[in-house]
């Protein structure tokens, strides 16, 4: 099949640099491909996603790789006529048997460098990953997702009395829950906030955590877990005190399980474990909350 | 503790967990907009949106109930809507309400704020969400009309003709899905690189002075979405969590952000003209400013209306 001469000189440049440009795509949706693939076979998936989203990577890695597939397979409807021209495939016959002749127009436009930018931002998060292959955020990396509980908004509770016509809100006198044997350290969180706090106070329990120096001086640490929803993006760092016996943490971010008896702590609004032990334990298999 | 400061590995650590939560809904969206060129026709486009416009806004607005697709997903499912035909306005409303009128996100919020405020969030987030999002698009229409609003001299392709292409309908939609892909999650890619960058640096208790006073708290709480780039799923517990905020400074964080944020700013830029990213962006931001500093004349009244009710 030959195409008009006149297009091949014009056409053989941008051609070449188009076909660079899609082999160039091909093969970085393969590379993704085969990283989520990798990521989530060896499990590195599950330390940067919540669990209910680990499957997803994998899903997007097996559909990255048809897509792939059918770029290549959109390639190769396009044959050239080895003068680097491109013509797109003849046309079956129409109704009157009448076969078109094959079109004959330069459909290469070459590369346009913004798409090789485009290409590279997909290559070059998967060498990061790999060459620093993070596992877990530093110890102050933990710190800067804490949110101290505070107050909350007065200022509106205010105007929708006034709205009601109420004089005083009536405090929350809901039963106590049940407290658990091993509380998160979430749920230790949100019976403070709730104002439950007191009343799980003097129960021994065993809570599983993050080990973070306390400012406070070396017989208290800080022991959290992230709560995350989605990604390592949203989470947040929930915490509890825990006074310790004299050996105290011993690594940052050791993973740890604390046994000993809740005291509430009336002046901070918060729960603190005052700790018979302190045992170092490996990462738990979802690290999250 | 300084409110920022970088971590390399960190930095890795978010922004690989942004691409690893983001990249399926972007694969997901690419295929959309995949079957929507080879199988969507510009006179079944045409037949489909309602003739007078602002029912057709309106009724976008409300697309995501039924399509509920992500801030990053839906991206290049728009773009290609676009190209089918779909007026510009009513597009823009698809694009900034999905991430917010959509099932999985009302749920979220739910969960997330059930034991502060009841279903009272949920009603201000989807209230304030699709009127800021028919707002916008109502904005689009009235200063471009049916101009073309996507970057370059894109136009529409003809509609597909059958023919005996290597690959059938399946092959044309996976490569229209490859290409749709390297553009919107390239730019997702460099986007989450700069949001990493905030994400794992700045401090939330650097927050905490701004909790005073609504006229900063809620601004403020703009600036953390925009900087944060949460996905409109899980961004409801991460503003619950900020309870010291005024609920207004809460409600702005939760409308911001699925609208406007660094690595959307990205790839809206990389998708649509200059002049329609200012706007989209500029009347989103001024409109969610507005009624969250409003809220002390209005937000009462609607939670009085819900203690009754």
């Amino acid at each position: 099949m030959t195409c008009c001469e006149h297009e091949h000189e014009r056409c053989r440049e941008p051609q070449a640099r188009a076909r660079s440009l899609a082999a160039a795509e091909v093969l970085t949706l393969l590379l993704l491909a085969a990283f989520l693939g990798y990521a989530w076979i060896t499990g590195r998936v599950e330390k940067f996603v919540a669990p209910a989203y680990v499957w997803m990577p994998l899903a997007a890695s097996v559909l990255l790789v048809l897509m792939a597939l059918g770029r290549l397979m959109r390639e190769a409807t396009h044959t050239t006529d080895g003068f680097g021209t491109t013509c797109r495939n003849a046309a079956p016959q129409d109704s009157q048997g009448i076969q078109p002749a094959p079109s004959c127009a330069c459909t290469a436009h070459g590369a346009h460098p913004v798409r090789w930018l485009l290409t590279a931002a997909l290559v070059i998060p998967v060498g990061l990953v790999l060459a620093v292959d993070p596992q877990d955020f530093s110890s102050q990396g933990s710190r800067k997702r804490r949110m101290p509980a505070v107050a909350r908004d007065a200022q509106l509770d205010r105007a929708v009395d006034w709205v009601l016509g109420r004089t005083a809100r009536t405090a929350d006198t809901s039963a106590a829950r049940d407290v658990p044997a091993e509380p998160t350290v979430l749920q230790l969180a949100q019976a403070a906030d709730s104002g439950q706090g007191a009343t799980w106070a003097g129960r021994f329990v065993t809570v599983i955590g993050q080990c973070d120096v306390s400012a406070n001086g070396t017989q208290t640490i800080e022991l959290y877990r992230l709560v995350v929803t989605c990604c390592v993006a949203d989470s947040q760092s929930v915490g509890v005190l825990v006074m310790a016996p004299a050996t105290g943490c011993l690594d940052p971010r050791q993973w740890v399980r604390v046994a000993g008896v809740l005291r509430w702590d009336a002046p901070a609004a918060r729960l603190v474990i005052e700790a018979a032990t302190i045992t170092p334990i490996p990462i738990p298999a979802v690290p999250y909350l | 503790m300084s409110s920022f400061s970088f971590n390399f590995s960190d930095f890795v650590f978010v922004w690989w967990g942004l691409l690893f939560e983001a990249i399926p809904f972007v694969v997901v969206g690419s295929l959309i907009s995949g079957i929507v060129e080879r199988f969507l026709s510009r006179q079944t486009v045409a037949r489909l949106f309602p003739r007078r416009r602002s029912i057709g806004i309106a009724a976008s607005g409300c697309l995501g109930l039924l399509l509920p697709m992500c801030e990053c997903g839906v991206v290049p499912v728009v773009r290609r809507l676009i190209l089918k035909g779909v007026p510009p306005s009513c597009a823009v409303a698809y694009l900034l309400a999905s991430p917010i009128v959509n099932p999985l996100v009302i749920a979220s919020t739910a969960v997330a704020f059930y034991a502060q405020h009841g279903w009272m969030m949920v009603v201000l987030r989807v209230g304030l969400g699709y009127g800021v999002a028919v707002l916008v698009a109502a904005a689009v229409w009235w200063m471009l009309g049916d101009a073309h609003i996507l970057r370059g001299n894109e136009v529409a392709p003809p509609d597909q003709t059958v023919s005996p292409r290597r690959g059938g309908w399946l092959g044309d939609v996976l490569a229209v899905a490859a290409g749709e892909f390297i553009v919107v999650g390239g730019t997702l890619a460099i986007g989450a690189a700069i949001a990493a960058l905030i994400n794992s640096g700045f401090s939330r208790e650097a927050m905490l002075p701004l909790a005073e006073n609504r006229l900063v708290a809620v601004p403020g709480m703009m600036l953390l979405a925009v900087a944060l780039n949460l996905c409109s799923e899980a961004d409801a517990f991460v503003a619950a969590s900020f309870y010291a905020f005024p609920i207004a400074a809460q409600l702005a964080f939760l409308v911001m952000g699925p609208m406007v944020d660094i690595k959307l700013m990205l790839v809206y830029t990389a998708v649509f003209r200059t002049r329609v990213v200012l706007l989209i962006l500029g009347t989103a931001t001024l409109l969610i400013l507005g009624a969250c500093l409003a809220s002390p004349w209005w937000m009462p009244l609607l939670f009085a209306a819900g203690h009754v009710y």
